[in-house]
């Protein structure tokens, strides 16, 4: 005997879970369970029913419920007739007749022939000849036409839920200081870690839910670029994001979740120069972080732009290089930035630069090369121009001047 | 004196910003004094670069950009007559051996097309492998200076190579585009050439606007160091000789038998044909054709007269039917020749329309002929008779219009392409073409189209899309084929243009497109295919195995009482060109008593003349309501037998000559201005003329402003009479034929679909109410086409297999074939002997009810469905010859509305009764007025009325208005949504098949239709219809 939930509710697993431990959920709105055994505990089908709702009303849950012989024609029932049905064994047929065949987990193109010929119910289904319809329509056909006569054998498949990590530890007193508190969080870790090791898997997000005495959480998330499970690499990964930026408050619970992903795995090369552990890269880009701000730490990105040194900040990659390409690029002129560009004064006539002044150097230009113009983003609010010169000025140092699209000088740099 | 020698125009496709026109302009203004258009791999812009740069004083040098096998690009110029030859051969080489798209010339193709050709070295070509291909002296090493630093590094490196080479060096600025401010259209075209957006295509797009066309002194300045360079460029300039007028075209000439000249031959197969087109002695045509011959003689033109005669003659002779259509019609030595079916003395046509000593212009004959194997017969014939190198189709360069360009500029602008496409919906007609022609026609302004589709013109994206769409509007996106017109050259085509491969298999076109082959005196042969003239071939066919008669469509009886009972009562459905629901609204008004109304009912109903505001007026007078008076007594002769109102190109030609003196030439242009897509600014030019010389000859005011706008307002669409005629003899023909052999006709049209204004299920519905019966599909009685069968002493059509969707010819000629052989005895059996019917066909076969009458028969469709399923099985080898016995299905016949369904479902349309007739009872108690009472209701009664929609139509000239047309059991009912009203119900309008609509009658003089208050979905059980027929 098999009950079927068909609702809205998140919670009819919970309310199956009452009943049995032979679930499966077949979708979020349609739970199936076994009634085996219910009998002697409850009563007949209608008593198992009438304690299935009530307790599902107790759990504020609207749903369909169908008491069946048979899996099938339970889900089938509950998913399409409301309320309440109890089918008793022998009966299905009759009771699934009035049902649309749009309900049969049917391919579309057996339901496209079905409608051709037809048939509307399930009942129209099952009137067919059974000979007739398995030549026709083989052994899918079969199995359609056996739903409809609710002579469809089918087993539970019955779930496992999900390993969690998670660990929550409440405070008599709340806890104020950091250490103390991280002092619980490493036994929470502790746990966590031996978790993941035995599943074989890593952590690839923290997140840490401390409750302050108000009453409010507060939530601190942290991504890890690999997955990792090292207790002491975990706990410092915290210690720095608290320190960084600390609760605030007195703490009167802490919670722990790792994120579960598969572990990194690394094939160490013989001739591949040996890079930093990543788990201590993390910790030391974690400290940078703390020191120099969240925005501020990654690796440079050359953008695809004619704006000079136009980059961008991407999280940390840091992968082997290819160091011999270096050594092959030919040598030119040495240019030296001046970071950031220092503003200038300059003087134009017959549209070439004259003087230049700027805080280190001041004189005559005495040999110029210029404009080079760009410009580019005329499609959106940074929108940029550019003319740059290149000038010797008469104490015959060399520099980069440039002229901004607010009509602004800079130095951007020297030549040696 | 700086020239620009490497400017690339729109016409390197996505790789240029701006027309030929555009560039040749700035030139003028900045007083560059030469330009050369190299485009890439192609000279498509060459004629219209040519062009302008004739009218400005501008020396046009052509030359291309062509691409090479071996990587990069050759930049050559042409030097002469043969160098052009050269390029076009070199073009054409590698593009007919290449697919679309991948063409690059072998170093093989550049040496063997090399003379005559220089070469301009940019340093990506090794200079020897150039000079040894093009020869000393005829290579040139050329340096940029676009503000780049990385570009002086190679600069150095070809000052280098030409001072190790002893190439001469000039300067270019390889110009993009005219002006610095198409610099961004330039970054989008480019965006969509590698398919990225704006914001990811980074150093793809331009680093700065430096590549327009500057000032010479802005060049002396750039160039300060190395002024030679500017004067070398001028001196190249000055080598290259060639222009388009020295491109050395000839028609072919016609082989004539010995001892004749093409001239004498032309007048002996005219003269022959004019005795059996108007008689021994026919003064007026005689002298008219004496007259035509002189000037064809004087103009050197026979040859191009007896070559169209040529393949028309070769049409009669396959039995494909053909007839002239166009200016053609003016000419009596075209009538004579059987080239058109208009006789032009009859009718009193002007010649001069056709041809003229002053215009120097070919004459334009266009051929229209059946649509499908026939046309391409005739194309065929013409590739043969003149190679594949000496004839070709003219392109059709397909130019941004309003959708294509909100779509490509808004997908490189990066908007989402949901937004795109609500902006193209709401586009239901071209709104910024209309408003680029400078008219008010449409209320819907882009901007108000961007505001429907919900995006905010304040944001400066949005702004962005919105200027940017409207400067690529009109610039070419890539070559397409023309509907028909074949160019034919005296030797080799490939010579005079180059030639490609058009996307038909077995297709070559040029790459000009049909105005640049009129510019540049290159003949054009239109064959162009149209639908009707199939349908008259077939129906003529059918009438003589059916009917046993035989149909000559040049003698039918003129003046068919039946025929113009049909026309004045609006009974026009599947009529030739007076069908469309505007047509039948006129018709009831025109009342079209004789062959001439005909005419002017198939040029009336165009945009010129409503635009024109002539329409109504002429009805008005039509009805004598106004007094025939003409705009100015002066038009007199011009306007009189279209009662004073102008409405063919012709008139308004004649009025041109009249009230401003413009000679024949300068009406020609005018004429040739109306006719083009680019022609605003020439327009312009010409009112300015117009106006001067009305205001010379006392024509003022508000007459003044009526002549212009009568001839300014065909600018959008004009009509000639002689086109109007041999359309109208179409359109008689097709009413004779349907109006006498209803069921040859209707077979004939079906079996030539898509065409006309009417779906397939509208045609058989109008035919059932004539009194037609139709037989469906039926696998022991079915061919291919609908064929036409004796049912009960009647004549009936029968569906053919062509009308089950998906069903392939190949598998209803085996069936044809197996049923020759011996009868299907079941299901089972017609599955055995035609394996290769596949499961959707043998079922929808079954579903349509074709297989209820195959081996003992008597079966309904479900009995079928059920047989055909077990039909469908796989059989194992063993029991493959066993067969199984038929045995009764356990399944309930359809029901009359699943039938209609299921007909609908397969073949788009359903001879059964109409779906409305099933709920007639319910609809007439919901006060609905069938379609057919309609028109015996009052003026200004309310009236409800519901119907399949068959066609919603929103014409430019309409203001806003939208036009439904309903369809019941009874007939069609029109209704009139205004706009406000379209607004408010646009969801239920657009969204039902079967529409229920309340409003007020308005019934007037015969024209019948419903102006709409309320809409609402029909409360039918079934949406089944066919798809209606909208906004096209």
């Amino acid at each position: 005997m098999f009950g079927c939930l068909h609702g809205p509710s998140p919670r009819l697993g919970e309310l199956a879970e009452q009943f049995s431990p032979l679930i499966e959920t077949l979708s979020a709105d349609t739970v199936v369970f076994s009634l085996t055994g219910l009998h002697s505990l409850f009563g007949d089908s209608h008593q198992i029913a009438s304690e299935i709702s009530r307790r599902g009303a107790a759990m504020s849950i609207e749903a369909n419920l169908c008491i069946a012989a048979d899996k099938t024609t339970a889900v089938l029932t509950a998913r399409n007739l409301p309320g309440v049905t109890i089918i008793p064994a022998g009966k299905e047929a009759e009771a699934l007749s009035e049902i649309s065949i749009e309900a049969l987990p049917a391919e579309p193109d057996l339901l496209v022939t079905l409608h051709r010929w037809g048939l509307r119910t399930l009942g129209d289904l099952a009137a067919l000849p059974e000979i007739g319809t398995r030549e026709r329509l083989g052994e899918a056909g079969h199995r359609l036409r056996s739903l409809a006569l609710g002579q469809h054998v089918d087993l539970l498949r019955l779930a496992r839920s999900p390993a969690e990590y998670t660990a929550r530890e409440e405070f008599e007193h709340p806890v104020e200081l950091l250490e103390p508190l991280l002092f619980v969080v490493s036994a929470q870790l502790h746990d966590l870690v031996a978790k993941l090791q035995h599943h074989g898997r890593a952590a690839i997000r923290i997140v840490v839910v401390a409750s302050v005495e108000s009453g409010n959480e507060i939530v601190r998330s942290m991504e890890l670029p690999v997955a990792m499970r090292d207790q002491k690499a975990l706990l410092k990964q915290i210690q720095l994001a608290l320190e960084a930026k600390p609760f605030g408050a007195p703490i009167t619970a802490i919670q722990i979740v790792l994120d579960p992903a598969d572990p990194r795995v690394i094939q160490g090369g013989l001739f591949q120069p040996a890079g930093p552990e990543p788990d201590k890269l993390q910790t030391l880009l974690a400290r940078l972080r703390a020191l120099a701000g969240t925005e501020r730490v990654g690796s440079p990105e050359i953008l695809n732009s004619h704006r000079t040194n136009a980059f961008r900040l991407r999280s940390c990659a840091f992968e082997p290089g290819d160091l011999s390409s270096t050594a092959s690029r030919p040598l030119r002129l040495a240019f030296r930035y001046f970071r950031p560009p220092i503003a200038a004064q300059v003087t134009i006539k017959s549209q070439v630069p004259q003087r230049v002044v700027f805080e280190y150097a001041a004189g005559a230009v005495i040999h110029s090369a210029g404009p080079w113009r760009t410009g580019g983003d005329w499609w959106a609010a940074t929108s940029w121009t550019r003319d740059e010169w290149d000038v010797v000025l008469e104490n015959h140092s060399a520099y980069r001047i440039y002229l901004t699209t607010s009509r602004k000088w800079f130095v951007e740099g020297s030549y040696d | 004196m700086y020239v620009e020698l490497r400017a690339r125009s729109a016409f390197s496709f996505l790789e240029g910003a701006s027309l030929p026109e555009d560039l040749v302009q700035q030139c003028a203004d900045l007083n560059v004094a030469a330009m050369a258009l190299v485009d890439t791999d192609n000279v498509s812009g060459a004629p219209r670069f040519y062009t302008a740069a004739k009218k400005v004083g501008i020396r046009p040098h052509i030359g291309a950009e062509i691409t090479a096998a071996a990587g990069g690009r050759y930049t050559l110029l042409v030097e002469n007559r043969t160098g052009y030859q050269n390029l076009c051969r070199l073009i054409t080489s590698m593009k007919l051996r290449s697919a679309k798209g991948n063409a690059a010339a072998t170093e093989t193709e550049f040496r063997l097309y090399s003379e005559g050709l220089v070469c301009v070295m940019d340093g990506s070509q090794p200079p020897e492998l150039l000079i040894d291909i093009y020869g000393t002296g005829n290579v040139y090493a050329e340096i940029q200076r676009h503000l780049l630093r990385e570009e002086e590094i190679r600069n150095e490196r070809v000052k280098e190579l030409a001072r190790k080479w002893k190439m001469p060096l000039i300067a270019s600025n390889g110009v993009r585009y005219a002006r610095p401010q198409s610099r961004e259209l330039m970054d989008v075209l480019t965006c969509t050439r590698h398919r990225t957006t704006i914001s990811e295509a980074g150093r793809l797009l331009e680093r700065n606007a430096e590549r327009y066309v500057k000032a010479p002194r802005a060049m002396a300045r750039l160039f300060s160091t190395t002024p030679r360079v500017i004067e070398t460029a001028a001196e190249l300039s000055d080598r290259l000789q060639f222009t388009l007028a020295d491109l050395g075209y000839e028609f072919p000439r016609y082989p004539v038998p010995t001892g004749e000249t093409m001239d004498s031959f032309l007048r002996a197969r005219t003269l022959a044909g004019a005795l059996h087109r108007y008689g021994p002695s026919h003064e007026k045509a005689y002298r008219q054709i004496e007259r035509e011959l002189a000037l064809i003689e004087k103009l050197k033109l026979p040859g191009y007269f007896l070559i169209v005669w040529d393949i028309v003659e070769y049409c009669r002779r396959e039995g494909i039917l053909v007839q002239g259509r166009g200016s053609a019609a003016n000419s009596a030595v075209c009538y004579s020749l059987g080239i058109t079916a208009i006789d032009p003395v009859g009718m009193e046509l002007l010649f001069e329309r056709f041809l003229s000593e002053e215009r120097g212009e070919w004459p334009d004959i266009d051929l229209d002929l059946p649509s499908g194997d026939d046309r391409e017969r005739a194309i065929q014939y013409v590739y043969q008779r003149y190679g594949q190198l000496g004839a070709a189709m003219t392109a059709n360069i397909i130019t941004y219009r309003s959708r294509s360009a909100t779509r490509d500029v808004g997908k490189a602008l990066g908007f989402n392409l949901e937004a795109l496409e609500r902006i193209a919906k709401l586009s239901a007609r071209g709104a910024w073409e209309v408003e680029n022609a400078g008219t008010s026609a449409s209320k819907l302004t882009p901007e108000k189209q961007f505001s429907s589709a919900g995006l905010d013109l304040n944001d400066p994206r949005v702004s962005k899309l919105l200027s940017l769409s409207r400067q690529i509007l009109n610039l070419p996106r890539h070559l397409g084929q023309h509907s028909g017109g074949m160019v034919i050259c005296q030797g080799q085509l490939d010579s005079i243009v180059p030639l490609e491969p058009a996307t038909m298999p077995g297709r070559v076109i040029i790459q000009w497109d049909k105005d640049d082959c009129a510019d540049l005196g290159l003949i054009k042969v239109d064959l162009l295919g149209l639908g009707m003239m199939a349908v008259l071939k077939d129906s003529i066919t059918l009438i003589s195995d059916h009917y046993h008669e035989e149909v000559d469509l040049a003698h039918l009886p003129p003046d068919d009482t039946i025929v113009y009972s049909a026309l004045q009562k609006a009974d026009t459905v599947g009529w030739f060109q007076v069908e469309s629901r505007a047509q039948m609204s006129c018709l009831p008004r025109m009342k079209p008593a004789r062959f001439y109304d005909l005419v002017v009912q198939v040029a009336i109903i165009r945009p010129g003349p409503i635009v024109g505001k002539m329409m109504h007026p002429y009805l008005r007078r039509r009805e004598g309501d106004e007094e025939p008076i003409c705009l100015h007594p002066v038009l007199e002769p011009v306007l009189k037998r279209t009662l004073g109102v102008p409405l063919f190109q012709e008139q308004l030609l004649r009025m041109a000559m009249l009230v401003a003196d413009f000679t024949g030439g300068e009406a020609e242009e005018l004429r040739r201005a109306m006719g083009f897509k680019r022609s605003e600014e020439r327009m312009k030019v010409i009112e300015t003329r117009l106006r001067s010389g009305m205001d010379r000859k006392g024509i003022t005011g508000e007459v003044q402003n009526t002549i212009v706008q009568a001839i300014t307002s065909f600018a959008l669409y004009g009509f000639p009479e002689s086109h109007a005629a041999s359309f109208a003899l179409i359109a008689y023909a097709s009413g004779w034929l349907k109006c006498h052999y209803l069921a040859a006709f209707t077979a004939a049209a079906l079996n030539n679909q898509p065409m006309g204004f009417y779906s397939p299920l509208t045609l058989v519905k109008d035919a059932q109410r004539h009194g037609l019966h139709f037989l469906p599909v039926d696998v022991t009685r079915s061919v291919w086409r609908c064929a036409i069968e004796s049912l009960n002493g009647q004549l009936a059509v029968r569906l053919g297999f062509n009308y089950v969707k998906g069903f392939s010819q190949k598998s209803a000629e085996k069936i044809m074939a197996a049923r020759g052989h011996a009868t299907f005895t079941g299901i089972d059996d017609l599955r055995q002997r035609i394996p290769e019917l596949s499961r959707a066909e043998l079922t929808a076969l079954a579903d349509l009810g074709a297989l209820n009458h195959i081996g003992r028969g008597g079966r309904h469709r479900r009995d079928a469905l059920w047989q055909a399923e077990l039909a469908l099985r796989p059989v194992s080898e063993l029991l493959k010859d066993a067969g199984s016995p038929e045995v009764a299905s356990p399944l309930l016949p359809m029901e009359p509305l699943e039938r209609l369904e299921a007909d609908f479902g397969n073949t788009g349309l359903s001879i059964g009764a109409h779906p409305m007739r099933f709920y007639r009872e319910t609809l007439t108690r919901m006060n609905v007025v069938p379609a057919a009472q309609v028109r015996h209701l009052p003026d200004g009664r309310r009236i409800r009325v519901a119907g399949a929609v068959i066609c919603r139509q929103q014409p430019g000239t309409a203001k806003g208005f939208v036009f439904l047309s309903l369809e019941d059991e009874t007939g069609i009912a029109n209704v009139i949504v205004k706009p406000d009203v379209f607004e408010r119900l646009r969801v239920p309008i657009l969204s039902h098949g079967y529409l229920l609509i309340d409003g007020t009658l308005q019934n007037q003089r015969g024209v019948v239709s419903v102006k709409a208050h309320a809409v609402q979905r029909c409360p039918l059980p079934t949406d089944a219809t066919a798809a209606s027929h909208d906004f096209h």
